[in-house]
């Protein structure tokens, strides 16, 4: 399919069945009804929230969604995970929607990610002192979502 | 650039060569011809696979796609099959170097083994033990191939 170097913005690919935005006759996204894929490098916004308080906390959803907590504190902490619905109404989250959320942990103790109204854990929950562990969290309802604890590292 | 706090859509940045996507006057999405940058934290659509059948299978494109697998198989070894990779890449595309995370998660009392199929093959060690979490980088590699990395293993 010919496109002007020009292009700016969508074009339908008939024959696949793509959806595709266009920059300067480049294809940068390619949509199909199953799935979206970044046809060039792609980056997405983090934002870093840093703990000192040494003291249990609940996370807030926008912590949480931001995507990166680091905890330097240096004694045991409960970190209690946002109420869903905070989360849903947010995030205007469909069921299935994801994302995720990385706890790193330099202080000197151990941060155990606690449970909130309307979560369901999977997995160890605990992240010990120089670890950094990634969850995935997925939005299951308006009023549900699951946490699954999956790489867990030594903090460098 | 001025813009209107009722701009929804495309705006191109002549000036920068980028096309933008705004919702409601804040810019959301930045394309350039060499990448796309999300400036709001990005959700994606994942299905969490839930095993318990104790024998090996074959993992559907879907379930891969899906993004992850928790296994509580609790009798012998398991062998997972990852899909062709035609039926992959039916999913996510043909573009070369598209790319996904997979998840298996294995809280069951075996050792789970991620085999190669057709056309898929796999670099690093695929086999997750009892208690583990291990994350695979899937790529698309030619219109027809696909490889799946071994990211690492850690505790769940």
């Amino acid at each position: 399919m010919a496109v002007s170097a020009r292009h700016k913005g969508w074009r339908y690919d008939v024959q696949n069945k793509y959806l595709s935005n266009y920059v300067d006759g480049t294809e940068v996204t390619r949509l199909l009804t199953t799935s979206i894929a970044d046809t060039v490098a792609a980056s997405e916004k983090k934002t870093l929230t840093t703990k000192t308080s040494a003291t249990d906390y609940t996370m807030t959803a926008a912590e949480l969604l931001g995507g990166l907590l680091r905890d330097t504190t240096s004694g045991a902490t409960a970190a209690k995970l946002p109420l869903v619905t905070d989360l849903v109404a947010l995030t205007g989250s469909a069921a299935g929607s994801s994302f995720y959320f990385t706890y790193l942990n330099p202080g000197n103790s151990t941060v155990t990610i606690t449970t909130h109204t309307g979560w369901t854990l999977h997995g160890t929950m605990a992240i010990t002192t120089a670890k950094a562990q990634t969850f995935l969290c997925i939005i299951d309802s308006a009023t549900a979502a699951s946490l699954y604890s999956m790489m867990g590292i030594l903090v460098q | 650039m001025t813009v209107s706090s009722l701009q929804k859509g495309f705006r191109y940045d002549k000036d920068n060569a980028r096309l933008s996507t705004y919702v409601n006057g804040t810019e959301v999405s930045r394309a350039t011809a060499t990448q796309v940058v999300d400036l709001v934290p990005t959700l994606a659509q994942r299905v969490a696979t839930i095993k318990t059948s104790g024998a090996g299978y074959t993992i559907t494109a879907a379930e891969l796609v899906g993004g992850f697998i928790e296994d509580t198989s609790a009798t012998g070894g398991i062998a997972a099959t990852l899909p062709a990779a035609a039926d992959v890449i039916a999913l996510v595309g043909a573009a070369v170097g598209t790319s996904f995370y997979f998840t298996y998660a294995n809280p069951g009392n075996q050792t789970v083994t991620i085999t190669a199929a057709t056309a898929f093959t796999i670099v690093g060690t695929a086999t997750i033990a009892t208690l583990n979490v291990k994350t695979f980088l899937c790529r698309v590699a030619s219109a027809t191939a696909m490889v799946a990395y071994s990211m690492g293993t850690s505790v769940y």
